[in-house]
């Protein structure tokens, strides 16, 4: 079931997650594509997020935008922000010293260079803002030195939230505290509760997919549509987008991973298999979380919430036996 | 996770054959693709410095072709400097290797070849291909310029094959249009002195109506002369083994086919899950390339590969089904079929076929051990005189 469509404005929306958007040139969604699209999502009772791009749009475009209740995730540049659900900061530098809504999701996409120099300021950030959702766009690129690193790094964040909620703020930090409230798998869902449209009036597990498809569609054999608005959504094989067959992760108790679909593609070829990076990641958090939980418990916080049992290991390959 | 016992390590030292046969699932050969000795040189290289990767105690070494023999020269050298190197680095694969080919046969007495086999016995293993009778052989193994049939050139050597090789072994494999000749090329192939058949329909979706019809009665036509004329105390065919046609295993969930345990090298340095992944073996998808000689293995494109599992590349009616042990895939030949650029989705173009491979496999079964009960012997006693099949699918 199809909770959420996503539908991208422009070939020039912002990126809410790991991927890069290319294209330089706006090329807005065609009013009757977008309108079909909206059809398509009252037909199968999904809730819409629409994707903003920086620009205005046409006022014709508000209108229809309108005409279904959505959500709306806007770089933090965009004209409209002031209506945003979800902000979208590019940067560290980009977030720090503003004024944050207590409605407004907030999310930081940045690098692990830039990560390890100033996480300091997202420290900063980090009482001031409800809950901010962490992005690193080079997660396939980190190294046994960064795993090093980001693991320092999470150890700081652990100080500050456990500060937040000594002082009674209890703030949400997607890589610590999400984890600590998950008692099951809750991941990205691309392809298995949510879906793409894109300008093209095709469909796409998530925007990267479409970004990549745009990118390189004349080398990759995929064009990596899965169907298009007027025909519906055809998802070949969408069995491997379910957990259940995405071996590693079905025995994985790493709740908070967004096992992103398109990462697994891009490291090991396979949308149902992620890569040692993404993996190792996403144990340094659980393992933060857990240290987390440790001293939230020891401070008399949070009892409630089980805690979570110490593991010999980062990649669950390491142990897998099949 | 487990290490195997066993690292299959394949050289893919030509890309050549003197043959084109009809089924053969090298779709792109050709004879630009020629191994030298230096990338076989740095591939050796990098497996015996990178003892992490190839953790496993013992090594088979194979080569595959086209046509291994082809290169029998350069195998020769591979093998050496193997030898040498694992000696130098006192390597535990020095005393563990096993080296192997199969071929088509046609050069097999020739001298190089000879020699080849005489210097590595004692490691060796050599299959030569022949599929049986003329008619059924010549079918599909014929010579690429001429067309003609190659049953001539290989049955001339089959007596010095039988010579050398302690259990002399074939492999043959079946696709449509020679289903009338199996029972005959069998017997044809017991006869010559052959004494274990690994034999195997193609996993490429050929099959025409009624062809599961044909193979059943063939087989049972097999099952009845391999009983009456008592074959089976001495001969195998591995269509007949006791282990297939029942549920599968609830408790193993491992994959049936080794792709990502072993490892294939190609001409250019190129590493491979198995031979089956090189583009030459490809006839929709584009490579699955998992490293080379210069960079090395990578290890995220091999992941999938080893957590490949039963229960996540097959469709439920696979998972259920009442006789699914011994219901062969290929790894390769799935993801060359597959909707997308998965290996996770199972070809099931071979249903049908194993669905009469095992109602005839149980006929076999059932109409031995009544025969040699009525001769007086109980299970255990019979068990003993029947010589017992591998059982082991072939690529």
């Amino acid at each position: 079931m199809i909770d959420y469509l996503n539908i991208l404005l422009d070939d020039n929306s912002a990126s809410y997650c790991n991927y890069t958007v290319e294209s330089t040139v706006s090329k807005l969604i065609p009013l009757d594509i977008l309108k079909d699209g909206i059809k398509w999502s009252m037909k199968n009772n999904s809730m819409v997020q629409y994707i903003f791009p920086n620009a205005k749009l046409p006022q014709e475009y508000i209108d229809v935008i309108e005409s279904i209740d959505n959500i709306k995730i806007m770089p933090a540049t965009s004209p409209y922000v002031d209506y945003a659900d979800v902000i979208v900061f590019d940067g560290i530098d980009s977030i720090v010293s503003k004024n944050f809504s207590p409605t407004t999701a907030t999310i930081l996409r940045t690098n692990k260079k830039e990560l390890f120099e100033k996480y300091s300021l997202i420290q900063s950030v980090i009482p001031e803002v409800p809950r901010l959702n962490l992005v690193i766009t080079d997660v396939y690129d980190f190294t046994e030195k960064d795993f090093e690193l980001y693991k320092s790094v999470l150890e700081h964040f652990v100080d500050s939230v456990f500060s937040c909620y000594c002082n009674g703020t209890n703030v949400q930090l997607n890589c610590l505290t999400d984890r600590i409230f998950l008692k099951d798998m809750n991941n990205c869902g691309a392809g298995v509760s949510n879906i793409t449209l894109a300008p093209n009036g095709c469909f796409y597990i998530c925007p990267a997919f479409y970004q990549a498809a745009k990118a390189s569609a004349t080398v990759l054999e995929d064009t990596f549509a899965v169907g298009d608005v007027s025909n519906g959504l055809c998802i070949k094989n969408h069995q491997l987008y379910d957990k259940e067959n995405a071996i590693l992760c079905n025995m994985c108790d790493s709740y908070q991973c967004r096992r992103c679909v398109w990462l697994n593609r891009k490291q090991t070829l396979e949308v149902n298999t992620p890569g040692k990076e993404q993996c190792v990641i996403s144990h340094l958090e659980r393992n933060a979380s857990m240290e987390l939980l440790k001293k939230l418990h020891n401070k008399g916080l949070l009892l409630e919430i089980e805690k979570i049992n110490n593991i010999n290991y980062l990649d669950p390959f390491e142990i897998i036996e099949l | 996770m487990r290490i195997p016992l066993y690292k299959t390590i394949t050289f893919i030292v030509t890309k050549d054959c003197q043959l084109a046969c009809k089924y053969c699932y090298l779709v792109a050969k050709n004879n630009k693709e020629r191994m030298s000795f230096d990338v076989a040189k740095k591939a050796i290289d990098y497996i015996l410095s990178n003892r992490e990767h190839f953790a496993e105690k013992n090594v088979n070494i194979e080569f595959i072709g086209g046509e291994p023999c082809l290169e029998i020269d350069l195998i020769d050298q591979i093998t050496d400097y193997f030898k040498r190197e694992t000696y130098r680095l006192d390597h535990p694969w020095f005393s563990t290797y096993r080296l192997g080919f199969t071929t088509n046969g046609l050069n097999y007495n020739s001298k190089n070849v000879q020699n080849y086999i005489l210097k590595n016995k004692e490691h060796l293993d050599v299959t030569i291909t022949i599929d049986g009778t003329q008619s059924k052989h010549d079918l599909n193994r014929i010579y690429k310029n001429s067309g003609r049939g190659s049953y001539a050139d290989v049955v001339k050597n089959i007596p010095l094959y039988t010579e050398q090789m302690e259990r002399p072994a074939t492999k043959v494999t079946i696709s449509s249009d020679d289903l009338p000749y199996v029972k005959e090329s069998v017997l044809h192939l017991f006869s010559l002195g052959i004494q274990d058949i690994h034999i195997n329909c193609v996993f490429e979706n050929v099959w025409k109506e009624g062809d599961d019809t044909i193979l059943e009665e063939q087989l049972i036509g097999l099952a009845d002369t391999m009983i009456e004329e008592r074959l089976f105390e001495n001969r195998t065919c591995s269509f007949f083994s006791e282990t297939i046609g029942k549920p599968l295993n609830p408790y193993r969930n491992g994959n049936w086919c080794g792709t990502g345990k072993m490892m294939s090298i190609d001409a250019a340095g190129n590493f491979y899950p198995c031979t089956r992944f090189a583009q030459y073996s490809l006839r929709e998808k584009k490579t699955r390339i998992i490293g080379n000689i210069h960079d090395g293995i990578n290890l995220n494109y091999l992941r999938p590969f080893l957590t490949l599992s039963v229960k996540a590349q097959n469709p439920r009616e696979c998972i259920e089904c009442p006789i699914a042990s011994g219901c062969a895939w290929c790894n390769g030949e799935n993801y060359d079929a597959a909707d997308t650029s998965t290996i996770y989705q199972r070809s099931v173009a071979l249903c049908k076929m194993h669905k009469a491979r095992v109602r005839t496999n149980n006929y076999f079964w059932n109409k031995l051990y009544r025969t040699l009960e009525l001769e007086g012997l109980n299970q255990q006693e019979a068990k003993k005189i029947i010589r017992v099949s591998s059982n082991k699918e072939t690529c």
